[in-house]
């Protein structure tokens, strides 16, 4: 029963990967020929000429596609223009870093935000549950890039406390991550203090009062365990939108991942490692959403079909 | 990718016939209850009002440099011209108080237009999704899983670097790539009302399927739809100051909140007013829009969960 689900997941996403093949795809020819994209503007004709047949750009769209997926699929994206190197090779080699701040992300969101939500629920309209609550909207009002500006601002160069920049040991790893971290500590801190409200007005808590349980253990015991579930899901979403945020905080920190080798393939006309960085990322983003998925069926028996 | 999650709860309350959504007076009163709404409004309003009459209203002229008076600290008064800079100067000697009115044109209208593009496509591609059903609702939704396997940013970031980065071509790609959030909502609504009765009964008295979608189903499914376009507005704000940030936004030397702080990274140990005054008109803008947006929520759509 449980793998009905998830082959029907599974089927979906190798579908939307699919999907994601053809979009990396077409985005390179949406303004035509990509030759005048890739090379600078002073080639000249014969260059262009040669550039086009080279990339197979002279052919029809069809056979461009075909060749395209073919290669894709055998994870052959092309030589990257800039470094003369296989450009998924390069964004393979980048991803451990991107990957390590996102983690770190998620670990500061994670460990800030549960407390802070239960401790707003549970002494609710007190001046920690309005200050997080606040803090929590002006967290979610912030672009990321602003917050990593001012936190290098006065962390790095006011009190010269942690590196503005690179990577290394872990002092180069918390700005970074806490810049990432807070649009999600902000979402998951306002999402388990609403199910935890929810969950501490039901009646089995009562019971569990009433039995003579101590507050602390009816709040962290029982109430937390049910509010987790949506709680759960939330950061396995969120997990997949980091892969965004942190395209930008890499650019700000200069943090060697997959997010900073995008922006630069992008502004020196590179697309093989364009293509190749956005159908990894993709790719990532549609892993673990059906991660998220497949958890939801294991942690809540009721969602099985 | 669709998560349980991201399903809704069918509506409660159904309003057959009246496009009205809810009546004045109570918007009035939730209103006047909501304090952060009421200061938001007016904030709001005074930014769209100063950057409609930028021209007027900014001291400097936002492109005009001068060479001998860069880098200048708030409150301080150009040596060569005489000019009194608020909030400084930048690298090249502009003011920044000017440009950060000007640079609240380009965001407010970019977030606007964009919103105005992607709520219309949205909410009719979810009609026709949930109420005509199989083959068209799969296809529609299909390409939702696709479109939603990208990070927006990214499909932005690559959709602009090809096309070319222009004020219009921004616009069109938030635009058109916003409809997703929109359609899924709509859907799920139109959904669980095309099969009641009240759209029988439209259908028996022989109403064109047009006729029902726009007349009858639409009025009721547009409250969640007002909540979420508010709140898109503060997210394509963000989005399109992200753009400028990685210099694939509004290009220099049109002012741009975004690309005024990317300017500003450089120059951090030296002039902090650079990257301050720019980020603190964005979180002003996004923060007033939000709490706009609780409030609508509060009022329209009270059984959404608090996120």
């Amino acid at each position: 029963m449980i793998s009905r689900l998830i082959a029907r997941r599974l089927v979906l996403s190798i579908f939307v990967i699919l999907g994601v093949t053809v979009v990396v795809f077409v985005v390179i020819h949406l303004s035509g020929d990509p030759t005048g994209l890739m090379l600078p503007p002073e080639a000249s004709e014969a260059e262009i000429v040669q550039f086009r047949h080279q990339m197979g750009f002279d052919q029809p769209l069809f056979v461009q596609f075909w060749k395209f997926f073919a290669h894709a699929v055998r994870g052959d994206f092309g030589q990257s223009l800039q470094y003369r190197e296989p450009a998924l090779g390069l964004v393979l080699e980048r991803l451990p870093a991107t990957i390590q701040l996102t983690l770190a992300a998620l670990f500061v969101a994670v460990a800030a935000a549960i407390p802070l939500g239960v401790v707003s629920a549970v002494k609710r309209n007190s001046i920690v549950d309005n200050a997080a609550m606040f803090l929590a909207l002006f967290g979610q009002s912030m672009p990321i890039f602003w917050l990593g500006i001012v936190l290098i601002l006065v962390v790095s160069v006011r009190w010269q406390l942690l590196p503005s920049s690179g990577a290394g040991g872990i002092q180069y790893l918390i700005l970074p991550g806490l810049t990432l971290g807070l649009y999600t500590t902000a979402r998951i801190t306002r999402l388990v203090r609403a199910e935890m409200l929810e969950v501490l007005g039901q009646d089995y808590l009562r019971t569990a009062r009433a039995k003579g349980l101590r507050g602390r253990t009816v709040v962290w015991r029982h109430a937390l365990r049910n509010a987790m579930l949506p709680v759960i899901t939330m950061i396995g979403l969120e997990a997949g939108s980091m892969l965004g945020g942190a395209i930008i905080t890499e650019t700000v920190f200069a943090w060697p991942g997959v997010g900073q080798l995008v922006v630069g393939a992008i502004f020196n006309r590179d697309y093989p490692v364009v293509q190749a960085a956005v159908f990894t990322i993709a790719v990532m983003f549609v892993l673990v959403n059906l991660g998220v998925d497949i958890l939801y069926t294991v942690i809540d028996p009721r969602v099985r079909p | 990718m669709t998560s349980q999650l991201a399903e809704r709860a069918a509506p409660t309350e159904l309003t057959a016939v009246t496009t009205r959504v809810v009546g004045w007076r109570r918007v009035a009163r939730s209103l006047g209850h909501n304090r952060m709404a009421i200061l938001g409004l007016v904030i709001l309003i005074l930014e769209v009002a100063v950057a409609t009459a930028a021209p007027l209203v900014a001291p400097h002229d936002p492109l005009l440099q001068v060479r001998s008076e860069r880098l200048l600290g708030p409150g301080s008064v150009g040596q060569e011209s005489g000019y009194r800079y608020v909030l400084g100067t930048d690298t090249l000697g502009r003011d920044v108080l000017t440009r950060v009115i000007y640079g609240a044109r380009v965001s407010l209208a970019i977030g606007f237009l964009a919103v105005a593009i992607s709520a219309p496509l949205g909410v009719v591609l979810g009609l026709v999704s949930g109420y005509y059903g199989r083959v068209v609702d799969d296809v529609i939704m299909r390409i939702a899983d696709i479109q939603l396997a990208f990070p927006f940013i990214l499909l932005a970031m690559a959709v602009v670097a090809v096309l070319g980065a222009t004020a219009r071509n921004i616009v069109l790609v938030l635009g058109v790539s916003g409809w997703v959030l929109y359609a899924r909502v709509v859907r799920s609504d139109v959904l669980s009302l095309a099969n009641q009765d009240f759209v029988a009964a439209a259908r028996v008295t022989g109403c064109r399927d047009r006729r029902i979608i726009f007349r009858h189903i639409l009025p009721n499914v547009l409250s969640p739809v007002i909540v979420l376009a508010t709140f898109a507005i503060a997210y394509m704000i963000l989005l399109e100051s992200s753009l400028s940030f990685l210099g694939l936004g509004v290009q220099p030397p049109t002012p741009d909140w975004g690309s005024m702080l990317n300017d500003a990274r450089d120059y951090m140990a030296t002039a902090w007013w650079m990257s301050v005054f720019p980020g603190v008109a964005i979180v002003l803008t996004v923060l007033s829009v939000n709490f706009v947006g609780d409030w609508l929520r509060d009022l329209l759509d009270p059984r959404e969960q608090v996120l």
